[in-house]
This record gives C-alpha cells, structure tokens and sequence, in this order.
C-alpha cells in the first residue's frame, strides 16, 4: 500500500499540477485503494489547510500536500523522491529523528513543534505543529511515516501575546496592590454613584473593618460625630456634580482613637469623559494639625505676651521714677521717659535734639563728655555722677547708668540729690567721729594731764590767795599765813610730780606688756577704720610677712601710730579721683628690726614739707592739729624705733615704723 | 563747832566737796580768811551722811568727783527738794557742762585756777539766795499756820473769794446766803491779817489754794 501509492503519487506528480492532480485523484482510489472516496480524499489531501506529507523510512517524500509544500516553495512533484535533507535541511536533523523514533517504535509521536524557516519569509521563525503516524502494511511492517504539520506560528505568537499581556496585567495590579496596601495613605475606589467597592490594606489595618461591614454603611461609622454630618454632605455633592472632594477631619482608628486626615476623591473618567469610578485617599494629617495648632498657639502666646510685654515696657517707661533716656552716640537726646517732666522740670520738647550740655553743671560737662566718649567706644557707664539743672535753676544730683548698643546710648539716671545729701552729711559725721575717736585717747590723755595738773596749781593759787586775806587781816593771822605758804609748797611738788609722771607715760619701760603680735595690731587697727575706708573710696591692700618676732611694747601706743597714719592717709586720698585709692599695708622683717610700711596713693606731701611733718604743730591740712605725726614719731621713738617717710612708689606717701624685735 | 555757832542767830555755812585734800585745804583757808564758816568733804556720799541741816548754806562741788559725779549729785538734790545753791568748780570744764550746771539752778561755775574774789562773790550771791528763800519759806509757814486757823467754811470762802468770785457766787457755790459769806469773808481777812483783797490772793498764790471754777 505504501509503495503502491507512492509510485503512483510519482508519477501523477510528475504529469503537471492541476491535470495531473485530477487524474490522480481519478485514478489512486481505483487503482490503488479500489474506494469510490479516493477522488475526495485526494481533493482534501490536496487542498487540506494543513500540511500533509508521507515519507519514507529513509525520508523521502512518498507524498506532500500543496500546503506543505509552501515551506520550501518547491512545487509538489519536485518532492516526490527528494529527501527530507534536500529540499528543507533546516529541519532534517529534528525529522529524521522523528522519523527513526517513530519506525523503530511503532507508536505515533503527537503535537512535536517544529522550528524554522519557510523559504519565502526566510526572516520570520516559523513554529509548526506536528504528529507523525507510523504506516503499517498489511503484514505490520511499517513502510512510511505520515506527517500532519500545522503551522502555528501565528496562533502560538497570539498566544504569547496574550500571556504576556495576561501577565503584565497580572503584574500591573500586584503593583497597584502593592502600592495601595503599602503607601501611608487610605485609599478607596467607589463606583461612578460613589459607592466604594475597594479599599486598601491600611484601610482596613487603621479602621479595623472589613469590607463588608464597610458597604454596610459601615463608613459612617468611623466618622467623628462632629464631623460626619459635614462630610457626608460634601462627598454627596460631589458625587453628584463629579466635581473633586477635599476636606479634613477626624477617623475612628480601631482602638477608639481619632486621627485627622486630610481627604480627597477624584472622578476617573474614560476617554468619551464619562465618569467610571472614583479614587479617594486619606492621608493622616494629625501630626501636622497638632504642629499647626502648636504653631498658632505659640503664635498667639506670643503676640499675645509680645503686646502685653511691649504695654510693660512702656508701662515702666512712663512710670518709672528714674530719668530714662536714649541718646545718639553724641550724647544728643533722642528719647526721654516722663521723669524728666517729673524731676526736672523740663517737657521732652525742651530735652529732644540736644545733648545735655546745656543742662550740666559747669564743673561736670567735661566729665560727662569723658563719659559719652567712653560709652562711644564700646564701654558701660557703671557709676557715674552729674548734676542737672532744674527748671527752677536748682541742681539735681543724677547717678547714671549707661549702656551703649547699636549707636544708641541707653541712659538710666537716678536722682541721687537727697542721698547725697544725706551721704554728706553722713560723711561728715563718720569722718568727725572718726576724728573724735582718734583723738580720744590723746583727748583722754591731755585732759587727765591737764586736770591733774590743775589741781595743785588752782589749790597753790587758792591758797595764796587765802595766805594774803589772812595777812591782810587786821592783826594778819599768821598761823593761817603759815599753812597756806605749807600747803603752797607742797601743791607745787605735787604738780612737779605729776609732770613727772606724764613724761613717763611716754616711756617704754613703765608701759611694757605683753608681747605684741604687729600684724595683729596692724589688722585690728584698721578694722576699726573700716567704715572710714569704706566711706572714701579706699581699698586696703595687706602684704604682711608671717614670719615676725612678737615685739614687746605699749600696745595702745602702737596703735595710736597706725591709727594716725592710716588716718592721714585717707585724709590724703579723699581728694585723689583720677587713680585708685589704694592702702597698701607691709610688714617685713628687716634684720632684727620690724618694719612696718604704711603706703597711700593720695596727694602726697610737697617737697618742702617733707622734712617738717614730724615736727609738732606743722600740718597741711585745714583743720589739723600738727601733733599727730609728732606724738607718733615720739612713741615710736620710745619703742627704741624710728619712723621715717618717703614718697609713695607712684603717688602719695609712705610712712615707715622701724621697731626693735624682741630682745 | 556747829554747837557752838548755833545761838541766837545761825550763822550761814558754806560746803565743800572735793576729792583732792590739797584744793580742800586751801578753800577751807579761802573761805574762812573771809569770815565764813566752812565745811570740808572728799565726797559727795561723805556730805549725805552728815546731813548737815543748816538752812542758810551754800555748796562748792567739784564736777569731776569719785563715783557720783558734781552734775549727778546736783540733779540728786534737786529731785530730794534739796535746794541749796550750788557753786561748781571743775578743774577741766566745757561749755555744755557749763550750761547744763546753770540751767540746772547752778549759781556759779568756775575753772581752776579761779580768781579767789571770783569764788567769794559767789559764795556771797549763794548764801543771799539761801536766805531770800529761806525767809520766804519762813512767810510760807506763818501763813500757812494762820490759814490753818480758819474753819473749813472760812478756807473754803477763802478759796472762792481769792479765785475773783463776787460775795453772792460764793453763795450759789457753797450754798449759804450771800450774808453768810459776808461774815465768813470778814473772819478770813481779820485772821489771816490780809490788808487788802489784793493781799489775800497774794497769800492764796503763795499758799497754793486758789480755785478754779469747775
């Protein structure tokens, strides 16, 4: 059977296509197959819409149908005999193999694809689909293979085509999803009447629903009562017009807690601008609402503590009892507060533009013009003095304290005219009790002295007067004349006696004590000045050596020295304003000898004087008594010492005790 | 001594308190070269244990005394009604001390070494003013022991009529008939030997008992 129509395919193939192909048709069926069919079955081979080919166990065509044909584009009857090989080498390899397999196994192989080319689209791959049928003679050998090729190379294209787009959309929405269930937001998707058929992962994650309490008007529920009725209304009408929703309000988390949102819904429409469907979101705004909130809270604390702090300020500017003024960097009024209406007299119109030249005190323009060239470079008025003239024509004591800040010169002045008044009159009475109290053992001492002296001097006079009545007495009594001239005597012994003992008062050896400890009397002695010190202005400088010997000697005597230099010394710096007051106190060993060195930076002593100060009665000052350094250089002297002055390091005078250390 | 001055007429006696026997002694001798009688003590405490009582006295203090200074024992004396006069002497007198002597009633103050006759003027303006006080105490009391011879009614008429009461106000005061107060008024003058209204309120000032209308 193989043979039979191979052969005969042969040859009808090698008679012309269309003659030769009915003429087989006519003629196969009779001869070959003997069936009234074949002519049909010939026309479907022929014409069969998929390729169709019988070949040999060695694969060579025994048959091919036109469509088969089409691969190589060599006509039928070319085929006829040709191998495989010859005619599509492309796919020789794979059908040879096909064909071995099949004729070895007997067993048909189905839906094997095929690759390659069609020698008319050579740039095209073409997939054929293919099942291979073993052909059997009547004995069961087999003869042939019949080969049913489809090319499905269009259909197989479509397909991955569609796979492709099937997986794309499959990707697209995974990343709609993934982005939908992982953005921060809450999104949603309603249809074109608004009711929402999707939402997202953090919808539901947030709210704690499901989606099916959700179409069960669920939604409301997780709005703020204060709120809903608003929001529903809104997203209604915009339902309703398809315009875009926005608004902010509060959601119900699943743990009961609101959250504000800011909300939003937008109509997506196709492309006739129809609207299909709606996309909302949520985004949680509560941070920034409470930062918002925060800010305008701060803002309003703010303005509100700035305008209440501004009413202070201006509050204490107008009320303020101390002058306040600000000023350029030359001094020229540029603000003044009402206490200079109060204190002074003048009105603003009368201060601004000037400086306050025309107000000073001749004696402090030039130190206030000191003062503003110091404020100009940059330094604060800590204590300054000036006096300002009233309306009346009176001067004013004002205490300054200035800044300056960005050209401008911050002044606060104090009206300081009773205080220093009363700061005078307190001066006065310190310095005066001070001099009292310096001079009250020396006073102590003279009065004893002098009352002690006294009383024999009155009696002798007393009793010379007495002695003169008795003889004048008529006869003179000159028993009583006798006494009187006695008693005379004896009071003039006894005033001889006393000057005696004044004398030596003075010296050492009667007063001996206890050993003294100089620093500890140099220490207590100007403590007790302290307040003299404090009042001047003088500040006290101690450099006193440890390592001293006790000294024995008259202690109040000693004290007296120190006193009444220190005193001098204040008295010296009181008047010294352009320095600082300074008491710089010493005590070294020198030798044997302690020295203790007394030094001021006051107005020191003229040249010519330097050599008298010791001398009793000599002073430089208006209301001395010039005895103090004199009855100093005598106790020192009586201690077996010296006391010397010279000229202070830089200004001022240095006084030095030089005394004996203990023997 | 004092035994034996003290006869008829007491003599006038000046005191001296000073703490120096030297000052003593010679104001001793002083006074006495004048005649005086004097006497002597170092302190003041030495002067109040005496208690010398002579009415016609004067005293020399010195200001700077032991314990008790002259000033302290002057305001002493004068808050016991203790009113001799006083001469301070002081051997280191100030001017405040001074003032405060004299304003005190002091009648001299003097600073050693003083002017002897300066010391015996004043010793004399003292004993003066001892004895003008003295005689008015004396009129004080004879006045008084006449007062005290009136009968209550008549102190009482007394009293009213020296205050410038007329005859029939008295009356209306003490409730009598103004005749009543005629007698009365005639046996207060009679007693209390007044020359005159005018004498009687003199009298009545110096005895302290005029009234006021209340």
């Amino acid at each position: 059977m193989t043979r039979g129509p191979g052969k005969r395919t042969g040859r009808a193939t090698r008679a012309g296509p269309a003659k030769r192909r009915s003429a087989s048709a006519k003629a196969r069926p009779k001869r070959t197959l003997g069936h009234e069919r074949l002519p049909e079955l010939q026309l479907i081979y022929e014409t069969a819409p998929v390729g169709l080919a019988f070949l040999s166990p060695d694969c060579r065509y025994v048959h091919i149908n036109q469509r088969l044909t089409e691969i190589c584009g060599i006509p039928v009857a070319d085929h006829i005999g040709r191998s495989v090989r010859d005619t599509v080498p492309q796919v020789a390899d794979q059908v040879e193999n096909i064909v071995a397999t099949v004729i070895r196994s007997g067993e048909p192989i189905m839906g094997v694809q095929v690759h390659g080319q069609r020698a008319d689209k050579l740039n095209a791959d073409h997939v054929w689909m293919t099942n291979w049928y073993p052909l059997k003679n009547p004995a069961g050998a087999i003869v042939g293979v019949n080969v049913v090729a489809e090319d499905i190379t269009e259909r197989s294209r479509a397909k991955a085509m569609l796979t492709a787009s099937e997986t794309a959309l499959r990707e697209s929405e995974n990343r709609f999803r993934e982005l939908a269930d992982n953005i921060s937001q809450l999104v949603w998707m309603a249809d074109q009447a608004g009711s929402r058929y999707w939402y997202n992962k953090r919808w539901y994650d947030y709210t704690g629903t499901t989606i099916k309490q959700m179409q069960e008007h669920g939604w409301q529920r997780i709005h703020h009562p204060g709120h809903r009725r608003r929001v529903e209304e809104h997203i209604r009408q915009s339902f309703q017009n398809g315009k875009a929703w926005e608004d902010t309000f509060p959601l119900r988390s699943r743990d009961g807690g609101y959250r504000w949102f800011l909300s939003r819904a937008l109509p997506i429409r196709n492309a006739s601008g129809k609207i299909i469907r709606w996309f909302g979101t949520h985004t949680d705004v509560t941070e920034q609402i409470a930062a918002e909130k925060a800010l305008r809270d701060l803002n309003d604390t703010l303005e509100q503590r700035v305008e209440t702090e501004t009413r202070e300020r201006l509050h204490i500017w107008n009320v303020s009892q101390d002058l306040l003024v600000v000023a350029d960097m030359e001094g020229k009024y540029l603000s003044v507060n009402p206490a200079w209406t109060a204190i002074l007299g003048w009105s603003a119109s009368d201060l601004l533009g000037k400086s306050s030249q025309w107000l000073l005190h001749p004696d402090d323009q030039e130190t206030t013009l000191g003062e503003i060239g110091h404020l100009a470079i940059g330094r604060k008025t800590r204590r300054f003095e000036s006096r300002l003239r009233h309306k009346n024509g009176s001067y004013r004591w004002v205490s300054w304290k200035a800044v300056p800040e960005q050209g401008r010169i911050y002044a606060l002045g104090r009206d300081v005219t009773e205080i220093k008044a009363a700061e005078n009159e307190f001066r006065e009475a310190r310095r005066e009790l001070g001099q009292v109290a310096r001079r009250t053992t020396l006073a102590a001492m003279t009065a004893t002295i002098a009352h002690e002296i006294k009383q024999p001097l009155g009696a002798a006079v007393t009793n010379a007067n007495a002695g003169l009545r008795w003889l004048a007495r008529s006869p003179p009594d000159l028993t009583e004349v006798r006494d009187t001239l006695t008693n005379i005597a004896a009071d003039c012994h006894r005033a001889s006696e006393l000057i005696l003992s004044v004398r030596a008062m003075f010296s050492k050896n009667e007063q001996a004590g206890a050993p003294i400890d100089i620093n500890a009397l140099v220490r207590e002695t100007i403590g007790v000045l302290r307040s003299d010190l404090e009042a001047a202005g003088v500040a006290v400088r101690f450099d006193l050596s440890p390592q001293l010997t006790p000294l024995s000697g008259n202690k109040v005597q000693l004290q007296q020295v120190v006193l009444n230099i220190v005193s001098n010394a204040i008295d010296a710096m009181r008047p010294v304003t352009d320095r600082a007051r300074v008491l710089a106190v010493k005590s070294a060993s020198k030798s044997d000898d302690i020295v203790v060195t007394i030094e001021d930076t006051g107005m020191g002593v003229e040249a010519q004087y330097v050599d008298r100060v010791f001398e009793p009665f000599f002073t430089t000052k208006a209301h001395g008594m010039g005895m103090g350094l004199a009855i100093c250089r005598s106790i020192v002297e009586a201690h077996g010492g010296r006391l010397s002055m010279s000229p202070g390091v830089a200004h001022g005078s240095a006084f030095h005790v030089h005394l004996p250390g203990s023997q | 001594m004092k035994a034996t001055m003290q006869d008829a007429k007491p003599q006038p006696v000046v005191f001296v308190i000073d703490d120096d026997a030297s000052v003593r002694t010679a104001l001793s001798s002083l006074i006495r070269s004048v005649g005086l009688r004097v006497e002597v003590f170092s302190s003041a405490s030495e002067f109040l244990t005496a208690r010398p009582t002579e009415v016609q006295s004067c005293l020399i203090l010195d200001v700077r005394l032991p314990g008790l200074s002259g000033l302290d024992f002057q305001r002493e004396l004068a808050s016991a009604n203790n009113v001799i006069p006083i001469i301070f002497i002081t051997g280191h007198g100030d001017i405040p001390m001074s003032v405060k002597a004299m304003k005190a009633g002091a009648v001299e103050f003097l600073t050693k070494p003083f002017r002897d006759q300066d010391l015996l003027d004043a010793i004399q303006v003292a004993l003066e003013r001892a004895r003008s006080r003295h005689e008015s105490e004396q009129a004080v009391s004879e006045l008084r022991a006449k007062f005290e011879s009136l009968t209550p009614r008549e102190k009482e008429v007394m009293a009213w009529v020296t205050s410038g009461l007329l005859n029939k106000q008295v009356a209306a005061e003490i409730g009598v008939t103004e005749i009543t107060v005629k007698v009365h008024r005639g046996n207060v003058t009679r007693k209390m030997g007044a020359k005159s209204l005018a004498d009687l309120v003199r009298m009545a000032d110096m005895l302290g008992i005029r009234r006021t209308k209340s």
